[in-house]
C-alpha cells in the first residue's frame, strides 16, 4: 500500500472518528456537546431539511446495494 | 433585491443539491442525477407551498411493523447478491415508508443551550464538509490520473469489502440505524406527545412575552 493511499484512507476515517468521539462524549458530558438525538431532533424540525437528509441517507443504501 | 426575495426562505441544502446533481450528469450517473433532482423538486414544491397537501402531526409507527420491516429490509439487502432486483425492489419499497416518516408538519424547537447546540453542529458540519471535500479531491484526481488506488473515493474502498458476508453486515446495520435514528420512527406515541406538549409550552410563552411586550411599548407610548 502506498503513502498516499494510506494518507487518503486517514483522512476519511479521522473525521468519522472524531464523529464517534464527540457522539460518545455527548452522551457522557451533556454539558460539553449536545447528544446526537438532539442535533437529530433540531436539523429535523423543517420538512425540507428531512427531505434533502432522507434523500442523501436512502441514496447510500440505492449507491452501495442496487445502483 | 429580486434575488433575495427570490431565495428568502430557501433551504441551505437546495445550493448543495443542485451542486451535486450536476456532478451526478457529468460523471454519466444519470439515475443518481434523476434521485436527486425528484429530491429538489420536492424540496422547492415544500418551499413555495405548492403542494396541496395538509400536514397533520408526526405519525406514530407501531413497534412491531418497524422491527418487521427492518428485518424484512436487512434479510433481502443481506442474502440477494448485490445489485439484484430484489435489492432494488427493496430499496424502492423504502420511499413510500420514508415519505410516511418525513411529510409531518414543522415542529417547533424545544428549548436547548444554544452555545452548546452550537458548539456540536459547528464540529459535526465541519467534519462532513471536509469527508466531502476529501472525496471530491479523491474523484478529481483519480479520474485524472488513472489512479484510484492511490486516491481512492469512498465507494471505491467500500465497494470491493461489500461482497463479503460481515463486511455486508456491518455496513447494513450502520445504514440501517442511520435510517431508523434520522427518522426518528422508533419514538412511540408517549414519547412525540411529551414533545408536542413541550412544544406548546414554549409557543404559549412566547407568545405571552410578545403579548407582554407589546402591551409595554403600548404603555410607554401612552405615557410619553
Amino acid at each position: 500500500m502506498k503513502l498516499s493511499a494510506i494518507i487518503w484512507d486517514a483522512l476519511y476515517v479521522l473525521p468519522i472518528f472524531a464523529m464517534v468521539i464527540i457522539w460518545w462524549i455527548g452522551r457522557i458530558k451533556p454539558n460539553v456537546f449536545t447528544r446526537v438525538s438532539e442535533v437529530i431532533e433540531l436539523i429535523m424540525i423543517k420538512r425540507t431539511t428531512r427531505i434533502a437528509i432522507i434523500t442523501v441517507w436512502w441514496w447510500l443504501g440505492w449507491h452501495f446495494f442496487s445502483d | 433585491m429580486w434575488f433575495k426575495k427570490l431565495v428568502k426562505g430557501m433551504s441551505p441544502w437546495l445550493p448543495v443539491f443542485a451542486v451535486n446533481i450536476l456532478f451526478q450528469f457529468q460523471r454519466r450517473s444519470p439515475v443518481d442525477g434523476i434521485i436527486f433532482s425528484v429530491a429538489a423538486l420536492l424540496m422547492i414544491l415544500d418551499w413555495k407551498a405548492l403542494l396541496p397537501i395538509h400536514f397533520g402531526p408526526r405519525p406514530v409507527f407501531r413497534l412491531r411493523w418497524i422491527i418487521l420491516a427492518i428485518a424484512l429490509c436487512a434479510t433481502v439487502l443481506y442474502f440477494a447478491p448485490r445489485h439484484s432486483v430484489q435489492d432494488m425492489w427493496v430499496l424502492l419499497s423504502v420511499i413510500p415508508i420514508a415519505v410516511l416518516a418525513v411529510y409531518y408538519r414543522d415542529e417547533v424547537e424545544r428549548p436547548h443551550d444554544a452555545r452548546i447546540m452550537g458548539r456540536t453542529t459547528s464540529i459535526f458540519e465541519a467534519l462532513g464538509i471536509f469527508v466531502a471535500v476529501v472525496e471530491l479531491a479523491a474523484y478529481v484526481i483519480s479520474d485524472r490520473i488513472h489512479n484510484s488506488e492511490d486516491f481512492p473515493t469512498i465507494s471505491f474502498l467500500i465497494s470491493p469489502t461489500l461482497e463479503f458476508g460481515w463486511v455486508r453486515f456491518v455496513f447494513l446495520v450502520i445504514w440501517l440505524s442511520m435510517g431508523v435514528g434520522l427518522m426518528q420512527i422508533m419514538r412511540g406515541g408517549k414519547v412525540i406527545k411529551a414533545i408536542e406538549h413541550d412544544a406548546d409550552v414554549t409557543r404559549a410563552a412566547r407568545d405571552a412575552q410578545v403579548s407582554f411586550e407589546s402591551k409595554k411599548s403600548f404603555k410607554d407610548e401612552v405615557q410619553s
